[in-house]
């Protein structure tokens, strides 16, 4: 056909005539298939390349490739810096407490540090009654005196030393004495909560017994380990339990909520709270958390709890608790959180990965602050089974899978005053 | 000077400005952002945000300073000029914060007056005749932008020297011969790809851009095989 299209004889053929009224007719519906193809072909490209494009803004925002650096990250590398006493407040920051509110202020004098609640950081009805404030002070302290006799310094700690002043915590005095750089000091830049699972190995009792001597020259604090099969299956359905007690209480869930940074822009404002870094997340899991829309309180309240089922509790290999003779004794408390401090300053040299778990505690305060029934507080007293003690903290410890991220923390500047 | 120069020329002035406006407003983020973050966007990396807004305004300033010719723009020109600076207004509204509004609004105002300088349909064969090639280089902008939101300093290296071989290579494919053609596509894509395979983005965006200029590599060869020689 396409000879007799291009034969000099063929116009004068009818049927040639007839071919070639079809074949343009015929060509321009191949080229109209065509272009209709190449038309769906490229605004299916269009659609993909502009998905791309969302993905790799979101990467940006919220700074999937670089999490972990930048000004709400910079504390965890300037904390040895300062040789003096700003330096001991460097280190304070970077202590363990409730939800990363950073529940503090300090006073810093040429003779010492004075160490201060602030109020409006407390965490709502997750800390009904101030428990969580107070130890997470206490591991602040716990920092400010190893910082201190790191630097050359004999720290003289006096709790509540104005009983009239409750927010004022502590006078930490500065006198010169021996450097004592000590394992405890160094570990604090590598002290993280981690949440992801731990491996199936078992912490050696020598561990254990390692951790348990923190509580040396600390008076009216214990801890209760629960090392078993059996007690680690009962000490994980109470933190369950008490999981889920939280996320069914709609206060308590907002409360949590409020502390939760879901975005990078959020963590930039904000500089506390805790992240999508701190969950103990795989990479690609944590990738696809950042870049996905952020989540309802819902969809987060579930998430814990499906973690807290899954991670926690199942891979835990063993839960300590602080214990205490009275829970509401600010003393107590605060010594509380010291031990707490070096206990996780002790298992990050021996490679353990710890997690703070304190969800038993803020149903049990929950439930006395409502005046409600305690259901919690005689479940886990009879966990403890010690008479005169009760439980002021819980952690769980193991080998981790992978390494903790870290938490961002407000700069110094924020926290003097 | 007629309607349609005077316009290219008042796109000028904007673009100018606009250009201008954001070169400072990359320096003040890139050395005053964190001290005022409120107005640079709570960034968690300033300096590398702001040396990218710094590049992209210079960008639009060689964008603008074209549109400054005495004749009006051949179509494809006004197309060039056209991307030149809607890429840069479009994207230092997440590198800058506040800081841009200003440059952004001068910056599209100068883009709607180059696109009116002149009659529209003449801009769509270039434009159709260019889409492929323009997603891939659309795509290499994007693999700069993730890469100055990155660290440590090597990736974000190979982030940005890549994402700047994907933004000019498609523009090559007629000029280079095929093997250098797939060796800078690679390049553009794959090393990017393997040091953050984590984050999902960047294998996706490789993928993708090698499954577009692959096609539209062949067909430029296949158009002018004499040129290829």
């Amino acid at each position: 056909m396409n000879d007799n299209r291009t034969s000099p004889d063929a116009s004068e053929s009818p049927e040639t005539a007839e071919a070639q009224a079809v074949m343009p007719d015929g060509a321009a519906a191949a080229v109209s298939r065509r272009s209709v193809l190449k038309g769906i072909g490229v605004g299916a490209a269009t659609v993909v390349v502009a998905g791309t494009g969302v993905l790799s803004y979101r990467v940006f925002d919220n700074g999937v490739l670089d999490a972990g650096s930048g000004k709400p990250y910079d504390a965890w590398s300037h904390w040895r810096d300062d040789p003096g006493p700003l330096g001991t407040v460097a280190a304070a920051i970077l202590a363990a407490n409730p939800h990363n509110s950073q529940p503090w202020f300090f006073h810093v004098t040429a003779s010492g540090v004075e160490v201060f609640a602030d109020p409006p950081r407390r965490t709502g009805t997750l800390d009904s009654l101030g428990r969580e404030q107070h130890i997470g002070l206490g591991c602040a302290i716990e920092n400010l005196a190893l910082a201190a006799a790191a630097r050359g310094y004999q720290p003289a700690i006096t709790l509540l030393p104005q009983p009239a002043n409750p927010a004022y915590v502590a006078s930490v005095a500065l006198t010169r004495g021996p450097v004592n750089v000590s394992a405890l000091y160094d570990a604090i830049g590598s002290r993280h909560s981690n949440r992801g699972p731990y491996t199936t190995a078992a912490v050696p009792s020598t561990a254990i017994n390692s951790l348990g001597a923190q509580v040396a020259e600390l008076d009216g604090v214990a801890v209760r380990w629960f090392t078993t099969e059996a007690g680690r299956a009962a000490v994980g359905a109470l933190m369950i339990e008490a999981a889920e007690a939280i996320t069914a209480d709609g206060q308590q869930s907002r409360d949590a909520f409020a502390w939760f940074r879901n975005n990078r822009d959020d963590i930039n404002t904000h500089m506390d709270g805790l992240t999508l870094d701190g969950q103990g997340l795989a990479p690609l899991t944590l990738s696809l958390a950042k870049i996905l829309p952020a989540e309802s309180r819902a969809a987060g309240d579930k998430f814990w709890v499906d973690q807290t089922r899954t991670v926690h509790t199942k891979t835990a290999a063993a839960y300590g608790v602080i214990t205490v003779a009275d829970t509401s004794d600010p003393v107590l408390r605060l010594t509380g959180g010291r031990l707490l401090e070096r206990i996780h300053l002790a298992a990050t040299v021996a490679g353990l990965g710890l997690q703070h778990m304190n969800q038993i505690t803020e149903r049990i305060d929950r439930e006395r602050a409502l005046g409600k029934p305690a259901t919690f507080a005689p479940a886990f007293d009879a966990l403890i089974a010690q008479p005169g003690q009760l439980p002021l903290a819980a952690f769980r410890i193991g080998y981790p899978v992978r390494s903790a991220r870290l938490s961002p923390r407000r700069p110094l500047k924020d926290v003097i005053r | 000077m007629t309607a349609r120069l005077s316009r290219q020329h008042i796109a000028a002035s904007l673009g100018l400005a606009g250009a201008t406006l954001g070169v400072l407003a990359g320096l003040i983020q890139a050395t005053a952002g964190s001290r005022i973050p409120d107005w640079t966007g709570h960034k968690g990396s300033p300096v590398a945000l702001g040396l990218l807004t710094v590049l992209l305004s210079l960008a639009a300033l060689a964008a603008a300073l074209t549109l400054r010719n005495r004749a009006p723009l051949r179509p494809s020109q006004r197309v060039l000029v056209a991307v030149g600076l809607l890429v840069p207004a479009g994207l230092c509204f997440s590198t800058v914060g506040r800081l841009w509004y200003v440059p952004g609004i001068l910056l599209l105002s100068s883009l709607g007056l180059t696109v009116a300088a002149g009659g529209t349909s003449e801009l769509w064969p270039v434009i159709r005749r260019n889409w492929i090639r323009g997603l891939v280089t659309l795509l290499g902008a994007f693999e700069i932008l993730m890469a100055v939101s990155a660290g440590p300093l090597v990736t974000i290296a190979v982030g940005v020297i890549g994402g700047a071989v994907l933004v000019v290579t498609p523009w090559l494919a007629d000029r280079a011969k095929p093997a250098t053609i797939l060796a800078a596509l690679l390049i553009g894509t794959l090393p990017f790809a393997a040091l953050t395979y984590w984050s999902v983005a960047s294998p996706v965006l490789a993928v993708v851009a090698l499954t577009l200029a692959f096609p539209a590599i062949r067909r430029a060869h296949k158009r002018d095989p004499a040129q290829n020689a």
